[in-house]
C-alpha cells in the first residue's frame, strides 16, 4: 500500500465515522435543541479541544523521537561497524578478512531478515548470531601483528556498535507506556468528534461538512504520529540500505 | 522471539486503563449530572452561564498546564531512566561480547558473572530500590574483568574491552539509581491533579439546552479530564519496573549470548 492510499483511506474512514455518528445523533436531536447546545457546550468543547490539542503535541513529539532515535542508532551502529572494519584492516587484526567478511553478513541479515522482525516489535535471531560471529572474529583475531592502539579502538568501536544495536532492538520493541498514549489520544479523538456531533449548524449540509473537515483533520494528525512513530513499519519505514552497504569482502 | 520486552501484560494493562476510566468518567459524572437536573430543574437561578464560564474558564487552563508540565515531566524522567538502562545493558552485553575471546572456562564465569547481575537488576532494582545483592554481582563481575586484565589473559582486544567496562560499569548503575530517584517527587502529583480535576467537573457544569444533551457533553468532559489526569499521573508514579528494555531482561538468561555458542 502506498502513503497515498494510506493517506486516501484514513481520510475516508474519518468522513465515514464522522457522518455515520452525525445521523445518529440529527436524528434524535431537535434543530431547537441543536441551537440551544452551542453556547454552553461550545466553551466546554472549548475546554476540552485544549486538553486533546496538548496530548496530541506530546504523542506528535514522542513519535517525532522515537524516528529520529531509531535513525540516530542506525547511524551509529553502522558508522561504527564500518570504522571497525578500517581500524582492523589498518591495524593488522583482520589480515585473513574475517572481521570485514562478518561484518559483511550481519548487514545483510539485517537487512533481509531482522527489519521484518522490528516491524512486528522484536529482532532476528539470524541477525543476532551473525552479530555475535562479528563480535568473536574481532575478540579473536591474531593479535600478533597488530598495534595496541587498533586494539583499544577497535575495541571501544565494538562496544559502540553493540550499544547502537541495543538503541535500535529497544526502540523497535518499544516502550510499556505506547500502548496508554496511544489509546489515551484516540479516545480524546473520539470524545472530540463526539462533541461536534451535538454542536454546530443547523442545517445538516453544513453541520456534516464541519464535522467531516474536523474528522479529517483530526485523523491525519493521528495518521503522522503514527508513521513517525513507528519507524520499522507501515508505508514509510526507514530503509536498511546502510546496513546493505556494509564494507566487506 | 526470545526477548520479553517490556510491551508485556503491564502494557496492555495500562492501555485497556485509559478507556475503562474515561468510560466511567462518563457514566458516572454523566449521570450525576442527569439526575440533578431531573432533581432541582434548570440550575439557572443559581448561576448564570456567563458567571460559570468566567469562573471556570482559567481553572481549566490552569489544568492543561498542569496536565502539560506533568506529561513533560514523565517524558523527561522516562528518557533519562531509558537511555540509563540502555547504557547499562550495552556495557554488560559488551561484556558477553569480550568474553568470546577469552578460554572456555574464563568466559563461562564472565558470563555467568553478567547474567547473575543483570538478573538482581531486573529483579531487584528495577522498583528503585538499591540491592545489595546487585552491588555485590556488580562488584563481583568487576572484579573478574580486572583479574582477567591483569593477568593478560585471552586477546589484547578482549582486555581492552573488558577494561574499559569494568570502569564505566559501576558509574552507570549510579546513574540508573539517580534516574529512577527522579520519580521521588516532594509532593504525590495525584494531590494537586485530582482535587483540581474534580473542582472543575463541579464548577464547570456549564448548561446545554436539554436534561439529556447536559449529561452527555457533561460526560464527555469528565471522560476527556479523567483520561488526561489517569495517562499524565501514570507517566510520573513510581511505574519505573515497566521501563527495563528488552534488551536487559535478555542479558539476564544466561542461555543468551556468543559465549555460549562458542564454547
Amino acid at each position: 500500500m502506498t502513503l497515498t492510499t494510506e493517506f486516501l483511506l484514513w481520510m475516508a474512514g474519518a468522513a465515514f465515522w464522522a457522518i455515520s455518528g452525525l445521523i445518529v445523533v440529527r436524528y434524535y436531536l431537535t434543530d431547537a435543541e441543536l441551537a440551544g447546545n452551542n453556547p454552553g457546550g461550545g466553551v466546554k468543547y472549548m475546554y476540552f479541544a485544549q486538553v486533546f490539542a496538548g496530548f496530541a503535541a506530546f504523542v506528535l513529539v514522542q513519535a517525532s523521537d522515537t524516528r529520529e532515535s531509531a535513525a540516530t542508532a542506525m547511524a551509529r551502529e553502522t558508522a561504527a561497524l564500518r570504522a571497525l572494519v578500517m581500524v582492523s584492516n589498518a591495524g593488522g587484526l583482520d589480515g585473513d578478512g574475517r572481521i570485514a567478511a562478518a561484518v559483511k553478513h550481519y548487514g545483510e541479515a539485517v537487512a533481509a531478515d531482522e527489519w521484518r522482525e522490528m516491524a512486528a516489535g522484536a529482532h532476528s535471531p539470524v541477525a543476532e548470531r551473525r552479530f555475535d560471529a562479528v563480535l568473536r572474529a574481532f575478540h579473536n583475531a591474531p593479535a600478533s601483528l597488530s598495534s595496541p592502539l587498533a586494539a583499544g579502538m577497535g575495541s571501544q568501536l565494538a562496544v559502540a556498535a553493540v550499544a547502537a544495536r541495543n538503541q535500535r532492538i529497544d526502540v523497535a520493541a518499544g516502550n510499556a507506556f505506547n500502548r496508554m498514549l496511544w489509546t489515551a489520544v484516540g479516545a480524546l479523538a473520539l470524545v472530540s468528534i463526539a462533541f461536534n456531533w451535538a454542536l454546530g449548524s443547523t442545517s445538516v449540509f453544513i453541520h456534516a461538512v464541519t464535522t467531516s473537515m474536523l474528522t479529517m483533520t483530526t485523523a491525519q494528525m493521528l495518521h503522522l504520529a503514527w508513521a513517525m512513530g513507528s519507524p520499522f513499519a507501515g508505508t514509510t519505514p526507514l530503509s536498511p540500505h546502510q546496513f546493505v552497504a556494509l564494507p566487506g569482502l | 522471539m526470545g526477548l520479553d520486552g517490556p510491551s508485556g501484560a503491564s502494557s496492555w494493562l495500562l492501555a485497556a486503563g485509559v478507556p475503562a476510566i474515561g468510560a466511567t468518567a462518563f457514566v458516572v459524572w454523566g449521570g450525576v449530572v442527569l439526575l440533578m437536573r431531573n432533581i432541582l430543574g434548570d440550575p439557572t437561578p443559581l448561576f448564570s452561564e456567563a458567571q460559570s464560564g468566567a469562573a471556570f474558564g482559567w481553572l481549566e487552563q490552569v489544568f492543561i498546564g498542569l496536565i502539560a508540565a506533568t506529561l513533560s515531566f514523565g517524558w523527561v524522567a522516562g528518557n533519562a531512566l531509558e537511555h540509563a538502562y540502555r547504557a547499562e545493558s550495552s556495557y554488560l552485553s559488551g561484556i558477553r561480547a569480550a568474553a568470546s575471546g577469552l578460554p572456555a572456562d574464563e568466559a563461562w564465569r564472565l558470563e555467568r558473572a553478567v547474567s547473575t547481575y543483570a538478573g538482581d537488576v531486573v529483579s531487584a532494582e528495577a522498583d528503585g530500590g538499591i540491592s545489595a545483592a546487585a552491588g555485590v554481582s556488580l562488584e563481583l563481575l568487576v572484579a573478574i574483568c580486572r583479574d582477567v586484565v591483569e593477568r593478560g589473559i585471552g586477546s589484547p582486544q578482549t582486555r581492552s574491552t573488558l577494561d574499559t567496562l569494568s570502569k564505566l560499569l559501576p558509574a552507570t548503575r549510579q546513574a540508573r539509581l539517580s534516574a529512577i530517584n527522579r520519580y521521588s517527587l516532594p509532593l504525590p502529583p495525584g494531590l494537586v491533579i485530582v482535587p483540581l480535576g474534580l473542582s472543575l467537573l463541579m464548577g464547570a457544569t456549564l448548561r446545554t439546552s436539554g436534561h439529556v444533551s447536559d449529561a452527555v457533553f457533561n460526560g464527555l468532559h469528565a471522560a476527556g479530564i479523567a483520561i488526561a489526569a489517569t495517562v499524565a499521573l501514570a507517566l510520573v508514579l513510581p511505574t519505573a519496573k515497566v521501563a527495563v528494555p528488552a534488551t536487559l531482561t535478555g542479558l539476564a538468561s544466561p542461555q543468551h549470548g556468543a559465549v555460549k555458542e562458542g564454547r
